[in-house]
């Protein structure tokens, strides 16, 4: 196999819900990451993308090729083969680790892989096969999670089910949330993430200017734990509340992954290398256990203890499931985590979770962290809606 | 590490239904769980190893799940722990799937994967926005499925057609004796053994006041067109040569193959059909789709360094009629080298049979095996072109000699 390398990084914005990007589909979204990373790195001049790969979880509103529509959008070249990958918000870490088998197997030399969300834009499904003449209205049909009965439990209740099977209280939920919003502000400060956005451009209309977007819509930068604690749980006795889960946001991420040929060829110094990845079904009511059991599988394969990271991302559905996560880990390991290099830059919490755009955030957050503190190595992981977990584990090459 | 060797076991399909057919009250989804489960009953895989991925795809969204593998894994009764990827290219999805389920398994992310896809045109969702202005009296108006940005380039699929058609002057007789060709062809197919041993019978339980609904036979072959039928069809587009006849039809079904490392089927004792050599998927321009799959194929060759010549089966999913012709006539014009038409499609195609989108590139790969084992070839092709402008290609080697 050959060794694959990562160059570089463009996101958007992360917008809420109804926020400042929800004119835009998700393949708009990540039309306008794709076309500023083939900018920014000059890619297009250097030599070629071969593919995309392009992850995505309630699909688009106005294609179902999104991720061909998307490379055409972005106005690369034709031939630029495209898929969308979907594995819920696992889907962009499994569009790298797809690419990495693709390059490291000689069948593309350059691929740019990502992932894009619009909650603001997503279709809902209604039937087209209800029989007529029988009175039945136009019924939306379900976002089933799983078959399997009692399996089928939505997100928050995912959540308050681990955090009572894990023991986490909402008190150490909320002091997780606190932490995140204040590791993102520092991240900011210290540009671990900022640089990497590319602005999203409204033009001008009659009652407005052009607008050129570039801050993120989520953070709440003056919470306080106080605050948090007087927030409803959303569920009678349960721990999670809107505080200390992630949002529902717009917004896209992609990175150029190549072989470490073509990153000398030209001229590029790659930032990390990918060693391994891994992927693993866990049951959906507990889907956010799942990270867990990838990060171990994957370190098993790589033949790495926790010890050995010096940063670990696991992207934050919610804080009940992060910190199950910790345990669990502790636990198949034996080993202590230290929880100053897990998500030390904040996570889907403070900075949200546009679903298909969190998995190639995770991974850059590693890689910058690895870059700021010369730390080795890294992992980043997500659980799946319907139970899954994904992680890749990266090495820093700039050091 | 020495390079890992891909080979496919086995494969089972469903039953292509109509619109509206034996296959109405279930979803994609339902269909490839069925049929996942079917392959894993005929195969007793999960009795005798970890199965570690399924890898699906489909052109159009599920009316059940957002997530339709990691769901489709749990139709099917795998052990919950196996991983459920989606993989969407549209008509090449399945072949996508494929291919992505080999790079993993030789990259060393997996052992086992079972890989393919499914489609239900019957019970795709219709999508409206959740975005609508409210207290304006606006009706939620369905969002249009687009597959081009430029709406100039986002032409339907007899357009797409019949631009194949025009550039290699294929003529509107031409298109018909193909189609005649290819429903001959899936009879011979069937009375030789080639496909139908493959299909998992499914009876959909009777429920909600109506009653059960079994599927255990290809529905479209029912409905063959006769010459004189074809012939009497107008063409959609004016000065265009395909009808509703000579474009394969909308259909219902799924088809997945199990696939594996060559040691891990040795060890377990199995007899693969086939070894995967190669696979590859390119863009070009959506107005001339059609052509996706001879540019796949091609680049497929190429990585493997095998010639067209090497081929003693090639399967190119049949969009429509003048796609089908003008991509072999792409192919030997690109190449330099004609192809024997007997060795194109020669178990007839989705003309015949119908077109499942997400599950076709599979079919093929199942009639292109068992093809190579009843002539005892050497190399096989199977290919696919896809809405928006791709096409996707896989190579097998025949281990059945």
């Amino acid at each position: 196999m050959r060794e694959v390398v990562f160059i570089d990084c463009t996101r958007t914005l992360f917008g809420n819900i109804g926020g400042c990007l929800k004119d835009f589909s998700s393949a708009e979204l990540a039309a306008i990451a794709m076309k500023g990373l083939a900018e920014k790195t000059g890619i297009l001049e250097r030599g070629k993308i071969d593919g995309v790969l392009y992850g995505n979880a309630l699909r688009d509103a106005k294609t179902d090729a999104q991720a061909r529509y998307a490379v055409l959008l972005a106005g690369l070249p034709i031939e630029t083969e495209a898929q969308f990958i979907e594995v819920q918000c696992g889907s962009g870490i499994e569009a790298i680790n797809q690419a990495a088998a693709m390059i490291g197997l000689g069948y593309a030399d350059v691929m740019m892989v990502g992932g894009c969300e619009s909650y603001s834009t997503v279709p809902a499904y209604y039937s087209m096969s209800n029989e007529p003449y029988k009175l039945i209205p136009p019924s939306p049909m379900p976002s089933l999670l799983s078959p399997i009965p009692g399996e089928n439990i939505n997100m928050t209740h995912v959540s308050d089910h681990m955090a009572d099977k894990w023991g986490i209280s909402r008190e150490e939920c909320d002091e997780f949330s606190c932490r995140s919003q204040m590791r993102l502000q520092e991240a900011y400060k210290k540009k671990i993430t900022g640089p990497e956005i590319v602005p999203v451009v409204i033009p001008a209309t009659k009652k407005k200017p052009e607008q050129s977007l570039i801050q993120d819509e989520f953070p709440k930068a003056t919470t306080t734990i106080e605050i948090l604690s007087k927030l409803r749980a959303v569920n009678p006795g349960g721990v999670t509340t809107a505080g200390n889960a992630s949002g529902r946001n717009d917004g896209a991420s992609f990175l150029l992954m190549m072989s470490k040929e073509a990153a000398g060829k030209m001229d590029y110094t790659p930032y990390a290398r990918w060693i391994t990845g891994a992927d693993i079904g866990c049951y959906p009511s507990e889907m956010g256990i799942g990270p867990a059991l990838s990060n171990v599988k994957a370190m098993k394969k790589a033949g790495l203890k926790i010890a050995d990271f010096d940063v670990m991302e696991c992207n934050e559905a919610f804080a009940a499931q992060n910190l199950s996560v910790i345990k669990e880990m502790e636990k198949l390991t034996g080993e202590k985590i230290d929880q100053n290099k897990w998500n030390p830059n904040g996570g889907a919490i403070s900075i949200g979770h546009p679903n298909g755009a969190s998995g190639g955030r995770c991974a850059w957050f590693a890689m910058m962290q690895l870059v700021q503190t010369g730390g080795r190595y890294g992992f980043f992981s997500s659980c799946c809606g319907g139970g899954q977990g994904i992680s890749a584990i990266i090495e820093n090459l700039r050091v | 590490m020495s390079e890992r060797e891909v080979v496919i076991v086995d494969g089972a399909r469903s039953a292509f239904g109509t619109l509206g057919g034996g296959l109405r009250y279930l979803n994609g989804t339902d269909i490839g769980g069925f049929v996942v489960k079917g392959l894993v009953e005929k195969t007793k895989i999960v009795e005798c190893t970890k199965v570690d991925s399924v890898f699906a795809g489909s052109s159009l969204a599920d009316g059940q799940t957002r997530t339709q593998t990691r769901y489709l894994t749990q139709l099917a009764g795998l052990p919950i722990d196996v991983s459920g990827i989606y993989v969407e290219m549209q008509g090449g999805s399945s072949l996508a799937c494929i291919n992505h389920a080999a790079w993993k398994i030789k990259a060393g992310m997996a052992d086992v994967v079972i890989a393919g896809g499914m489609e239900s045109y019957s019970r795709t969702p219709a999508m409206l926005s959740t975005a609508n202005v409210p207290y304006r009296a606006l009706s939620p108006a369905p969002l249009k499925r687009a597959f081009s940005p430029e709406s100039d380039r986002d032409l339907d699929i007899y357009a797409l057609s019949d631009r194949t058609a025009a550039k290699w002057k294929i003529s509107r007789e031409g298109c018909d004796e193909y189609t005649m060709r290819s429903q001959e062809l899936l009879k011979k197919a069937y009375a030789d053994g080639i496909t139908g041993d493959e299909i998992i019978p499914y009876t959909t339980p009777a429920g909600g006041g109506r009653a059960a609904v079994l599927a255990d036979k290809d529905e479209v072959p029912e409905a063959e067109k006769s010459r004189e039928y074809l012939q009497k069809l107008a063409a959609v587009h004016e000065d265009g040569v395909t009808t509703e006849g000579n474009i394969a039809c909308m259909s219902d079904g799924a088809a997945f193959l199990l696939i594996m490392t060559a040691e891990k089927a040795s060890e377990l004792g199995y007899k693969p059909f086939a070894r995967w050599i190669g696979g590859a998927h390119i863009g070009i321009r959506e107005e001339n789709m059609g052509f996706g799959a001879a540019y796949s194929s091609l680049k497929a060759l190429d990585q493997s360094k095998l010639k067209l010549s090497d081929l003693d089966v090639i399967e190119c999913n049949e969009f429509s009629a003048a796609q089908s012709l003008g991509v072999k006539r792409e192919m030997e014009t690109e190449w330099g080298e004609d192809i024997d038409i007997n060795i194109w499609n020669p178990n007839g195609g989705a003309l015949a049979i119908g077109n499942p989108s997400g599950a076709s590139g599979a079919r093929t790969a199942l009639s292109a095996m068992k093809q190579l084992e009843k002539i005892s070839g050497r190399y096989g092709l199977c290919s696919a072109s896809c809405r928006g402008g791709q096409g996707a290609s896989i190579l097998i080697e025949n281990l059945r000699i």
